[in-house]
């Protein structure tokens, strides 16, 4: 073992900066009293955190609720709205209706002229 | 102070802070020392020996005298300095995948190393040295620390721990030889 044997021993090359060790009690106890902390006081910020996404979310879902529709072209806003579709089809079932009928054009002449309707009535109508 | 005040101190909640900075203060250039002769550079070691005693105060609430304070605190900055190797390889850093990387990289860049290039050298060779063999010798050959001491901080027996440090000066003096060609 002569070859390293106490040769490079007795001297440490290795330096700490100047008064470390002075400080480090210190920081010592800082990083216990940190580490320390409860974990509910660590768990609340988490908590609120998640709050604050979560509200984000809600948010942004109904800023797209309202946004998306209106950027939609007329004919899919129809079909998308519920109560308009609701009425086309009701229209669309008394037209139907009226074929069933099987009335005449004369029929449907004489059925006019017996209501009373005046011209001001029609353009009220329009 | 013996130990056991300290330790009874601590036990009291009142007088626990001021026991604790009295362990600190006894036993902070030692552990110092010796993890930096496991992870080299200092700033490594500061952290090393910070995780160090944040473990001491929260075992010492159930420290038993199994093995003497000094012994306990040896083992747990051993095994902290190691898993912070463990850990940084696991996280990439260093120019390799190698504790070996790791360490080379921080003897290079350790702003703290003032040796000349011999103790480089010696350096870079007990580098190379599998983990076991580079802890007993940096245990055996610069802190000239007892084989039973060492054997009780390692939890391995002294024919062991000679056989260790018998293959570990056979490597060094190897490696050594080699780079003076």
């Amino acid at each position: 073992m002569g070859m390293i044997e106490d040769k490079y021993k007795d001297k440490n090359p290795f330096k700490t900066p100047d008064r470390y060790f002075e400080g480090l009690t210190d920081k010592v106890m800082d990083k216990i009293k940190e580490d320390e902390i409860p974990a509910k006081s660590k768990i609340a910020p988490m908590f609120k955190t998640f709050m604050w996404m979560a509200a984000s979310f809600v948010i942004i879902f109904g800023i797209g609720r309202i946004v998306i529709p209106l950027a939609m072209d007329p004919t899919q806003r129809i079909q998308g709205s519920s109560s308009q579709s609701l009425v086309i089809e009701k229209e669309q079932v008394q037209y139907d209706e009226l074929d069933d009928l099987d009335l005449s054009d004369e029929d449907i002449i004489n059925y006019l002229s017996e209501q009373s309707v005046d011209d001001f009535d029609l353009i009220a109508e329009l | 102070m013996q130990d056991k005040e300290i330790i009874e101190m601590f036990s009291d909640a009142s007088t626990r802070d001021e026991a604790f900075k009295l362990i600190v203060q006894n036993y902070q250039e030692r552990l110092y020392w010796h993890i930096r002769k496991i992870v080299l550079s200092h700033h490594d070691t500061d952290d090393v020996l910070q995780n160090t005693f944040v473990k001491v105060w929260k075992g010492l609430k159930n420290f038993r005298w199994d093995a003497g304070l000094y012994t306990w605190m040896y083992r747990i900055a051993t095994n902290e300095s190691l898993n912070y190797l463990n850990d940084k390889k696991r996280r990439g850093f260093g120019s390799g995948d190698d504790v070996e990387d790791i360490l080379l990289s921080n003897l290079e860049a350790d702003e703290y190393f003032d040796g000349d290039e011999i103790q480089k050298q010696l350096q870079r060779a007990i580098i190379k040295l599998p983990e076991k063999q580079r802890i007993v010798f940096n245990m055996k050959y610069f802190d000239d620390m007892k084989y039973s001491e060492i054997s009780e901080i390692l939890e391995t027996s002294v024919g062991a721990l000679k056989a260790s440090y018998h293959h570990a000066v056979k490597k060094i003096e190897e490696t050594l030889r080699l780079s003076e060609v």
